[in-house]
């Protein structure tokens, strides 16, 4: 039975524990710290890397080869990224497909390459601890990361030599971690706010089950957020004072950032701190100095903004979960930032209750990670984690609309088919867009993965039935498959990372996709008027063979069944309309004409 | 498999939602792929906790509960949402007279449990709409493949079986034109068509090239107004228009034979 460790890959810090002999030990570092800053430097060419506090010290002097918080960048596309992430450090480059690239000063890296050393160490720690090679990781990522996002992660584990027993989210993490000691029935809300993001997850406690009854979540909103504004804060105070832009110099920002989240924490504990940064800039005058005082209330007054999203989180997985906050017996604070005076009054105010104060915040991820690494290596029995996917699951269907087939906070793993069908006559195959999220529109979802089932037995449209199958397991994958119920034709796809080569591909298939549809509509076009011009034509074809017509008659229709068919040949919708409306007229001359009436043909 | 989500979770109808619950840890106890004692049987243990799942995610939530309730037994006094849970399904107004129908999910047989869930309606009338939907597809087909006489009979069934869907009565309107039938009748359903839905201006256009096909070109042109009531823009219907007015005074021999 080998052991399978957990890590809480943090943003700002990250933790490994193993559970052993009744409950899980969180494991001391190199320097013998439990806490490993999530901090990497590249300090040469030569392949050196540096993780953790001793980075963390040089990330001031070496600013330009240091990458901090590097967990915002994973999973994203470029095209994603919004302006507070990109605001200082490290330079964020456009990769291909999309993809992000952060660039150092002759150096660049991908943000998974970061991460797999930041787990390489704490794989080394655990090493160092065991005496014996560790393969399999238990690793925690915020409940509302998108599948593409937790895949990054995925990839980042395997170029750190771990095998991923499993994907868990961070606040059911904790949760597990507090229910080994609690083993009541209740329910609990862990509030995680952490370094870059926020999950609100409510989970129902029996003997041996953890179930997830409902989570939302912000991947946008954390500790980080906090720090960039008493940034701008202090930088603007700053310029008045001196006339001197610090933003415009990284080593200074570097200093700044570093202090400001000191300061930011001392202020959970004291009611003003002073930021003191000597020799920070020059001007004319000579060496300057940075000497500002924070007071707790100017802090709270610059976080307040983030409240309101705050509530929403809470509001929305309290209505998810059909409960009212009244029903909340137990809050589990999580993460750092949930130690913020300020945002332990907003819990008290909205649940009622004040949140827990004897589970630390900053480890109980990694303990619960270890717990469910003793569960499926099968060391413990007596714990069952039931959890939920987090964003809804679907498909893009005609016109552009998100049609769900698993909707957010479902149990898994679970498996849901549905039926459509084709919207052209003789349609053979059908495009399967596979996507994330709530929004009505297709298009402002999250792509997963799009991939098409062709042969499709010939049939007019909306007869085909196609079964559109999703299945998520246990692990947390996607399983997409599409059948022609009728002519047995299958495809299906497994949604992986979107790497290089996938992206790449699935860019392909959907740009084909979509000229194939530009142009299937405008044929569509042509098809529809033909076949309503062919009827007509053929109706005076019988006509003249059938009937004895006067010569200008004949004639006529003659010439216009001709006008039509060069119209039609040359896919000309206008003139074709016009030649159905001339040919039409005809008819009905037809039909009243006594001639015709005389010889009427039953059809 | 015909089980109801009921049946698969092992519980009454009746049962709680603390019931629905204990039932689900039940089985979860036993068949959760974590508590599988080999890769193998974590794998068949994937794909029947999934069936699960799927279950008690209808059931767990009230008001999903309620619908699903409702489908399977035609009971239930709660209407959430009565109209179709998915109205996303309905297609963007679309400028060509047939508008590609959505993907539907057609009526549900009761394999997986999945399927039932997203009805709305239970049994018979559900199964008529289908029958609709697919007796007219029939008539579209054979009507463009040049048989509007065959199409006529499939589009009357369609009706007979939803008649709330003006489309139905705009196509029979025009296959019955086609097919030189009934003129009366012909007039009955175009107007029909446009009753149900006078927005399109279709089923408009398709009342106005009745009459300019019956040689009716003052009914025409009143038809061709309506239509410019609802659809200012109508270039065909403002073409239509400068072209029959004034209704000249031909005789109608002449209109007979002379130049159209």
């Amino acid at each position: 039975m080998d052991k399978i460790i957990g890590i809480d890959l943090g943003t700002t810090n990250s933790v490994v524990s193993i559970f052993e002999n009744g409950s899980p030990t969180v494991l001391l570092n190199a320097e013998g710290s439990p806490s490993t800053p999530s901090v990497v430097l590249y300090p040469n060419d030569k392949g050196d890397i540096l993780v953790g506090e001793l980075a963390r010290r040089q990330q001031v002097l070496r600013a330009g080869r240091v990458v901090r918080s590097v967990k915002r960048f994973m999973g994203r596309h470029y095209s994603e990224l919004t302006p507070e992430l990109m605001s200082i450090g490290v330079n964020v480059k456009e990769g291909p497909n999309d993809s992000v690239l952060l660039e150092l000063d002759g150096l660049t890296v991908t943000p998974e390459q970061v991460s797999s050393e930041i787990l390489k160490k704490m794989k080394d720690t655990a090493v160092s601890y065991l005496g014996e090679d560790v393969l399999r990781a238990v690793i925690t990522v915020p409940a509302y990361f998108n599948d593409t996002q937790r895949q990054a992660t995925v990839a980042a584990a395997k170029m750190a030599g771990l095998q991923v027993a499993r994907i868990i989210n961070e606040p059911t993490a904790a949760a597990l971690a507090y229910s080994i000691d609690a083993k009541k029935h209740q329910r609990i809300v862990v509030f995680d706010l952490g370094g870059g993001t926020l999950d609100v997850s409510i989970l129902q406690l029996s003997d041996d089950v953890v179930e997830v009854l409902a989570t939302r979540g912000d991947t946008y909103l954390g500790g980080d957020n906090f720090d960039e504004v008493l940034c701008k804060y202090v930088c603007e105070r700053f310029q008045r004072q001196n006339g001197i832009d610090l933003t415009q110099d990284l080593q200074a920002m570097q200093r700044l950032m570093e202090a400001i989240e000191v300061c930011k924490c001392e202020l959970s504990t004291v009611q003003e701190t002073v930021l003191s940064l000597p020799f920070i800039s020059i001007n004319e005058k000579g060496l300057i100095h940075l000497n500002q005082t924070i007071t707790r209330d100017e802090f709270e007054s610059l976080i307040s903004c983030f409240m309101t999203r705050m509530k929403e989180c809470c509001h929305q997985a309290l209505d998810d979960a059909g409960l009212t906050p009244g029903d909340i017996e137990v809050i589990l604070p999580i993460g750092g930032s949930s130690r913020i005076p300020l945002i332990r009054n907003f819990i008290t105010d909205l649940f009622g209750r004040e949140p827990l104060t004897t589970v630390d915040p900053e480890s109980s991820v990694a303990m619960g990670a270890a717990v469910q690494g003793s569960v499926l290596s099968g060391a413990l029995r007596e714990v069952l984690l039931l959890d939920v996917t987090p964003l809804s699951l679907g498909i893009e269907v005609a016109g552009g609309v998100f049609s769900v087939l698993i909707p957010r906070n479902s149990s898994i793993p679970v498996v849901c088919t549905r039926k459509f069908t084709t919207v052209r006559d003789n349609q053979r195959s059908v495009k399967v867009h596979v996507l994330q999220g709530e929004r009505r529109i297709a298009k402002e979802n999250h792509t997963l993965g799009i991939f098409s089932l062709e042969g499709i037995a010939p049939a007019p449209r909306e007869i085909p039935e196609i079964e559109v199958s999703f299945q998520i397991d246990s692990n947390g994958i996607l399983n997409v498959s599409a059948v022609d119920t009728t002519s047995g034709v299958k495809s299906s796809i497994t949604i992986v990372s979107f790497g290089v080569v996938d992206m790449e591909e699935a860019q392909e298939i959907a740009a084909e996709a979509e000229a194939q549809t530009a142009a299937d509509m405008a044929f569509l076009q042509v098809v529809k008027v033909r076949a309503k011009g062919d009827v007509h034509a053929n109706e005076l074809r019988s006509y003249l063979e059938t009937f004895d017509l006067p010569e200008d008659l004949r004639k006529e229709t003659t010439e216009m069944i001709f006008k039509y068919d060069v119209a039609s040949v040359a896919n000309d919708i206008d003139e074709m309309e016009e030649r159905i409306i001339g040919m039409m007229r005809l008819l009905s001359r037809f039909e009243e004409s006594r001639l015709v009436k005389k010889n009427l043909k039953k059809i | 498999m015909s089980a109801n989500h009921y049946e698969i979770l092992g519980v009454s109808p009746e049962a709680s939602d603390d019931e629905i619950r204990k039932a689900y840890y039940h089985l979860a106890r036993e068949f959760h792929p974590d508590k599988a004692s080999s890769p193998e049987e974590a794998v068949a243990f994937d794909e029947r906790m999934g069936i699960v799942s799927a279950a008690y995610n209808e059931l767990k939530d009230r008001d999903r509960r309620a619908l699903y309730d409702k489908a399977l037994f035609g009971t239930g006094t709660r209407n959430p949402s009565e109209t179709q849970q998915e109205p996303a399904m309905k297609p963007p107004a679309n400028p060509e007279l047939a508008p590609p129908p959505p993907p539907s999910v057609p009526a549900k047989k009761t394999a997986t449990s999945a399927s039932i869930t997203q009805m709305s309606s239970a049994g018979n009338p559900d199964a008529k709409i289908t029958t609709a939907k697919r007796s007219f597809a029939k008539g579209m087909y054979l009507m463009l493949n040049g048989n509007p006489a065959k199409a006529v009979m499939f589009f009357e069934a369609a009706i007979q079986n939803n008649d709330k869907e003006p489309i139905y009565y705009a196509r029979l309107a025009q296959a019955m034109m086609r097919s030189h039938k009934s003129f009366v009748r012909m007039l009955e359903v175009a107007n029909k068509a446009i009753e149900l839905d006078p927005y399109k201006s279709d089923y408009h256009m398709i009342l106005a090239e009745i009459y300019e096909a019956a040689n009716m070109p003052a009914k025409a042109i009143d038809a061709y107004q309506e239509l410019l009531k609802w659809d200012p823009e109508n270039a065909h219907a403002l073409a239509r228009l400068a072209e029959l007015k004034p209704p000249e005074n031909i005789p109608f021999w002449k209109k007979l034979f002379g130049k159209g």
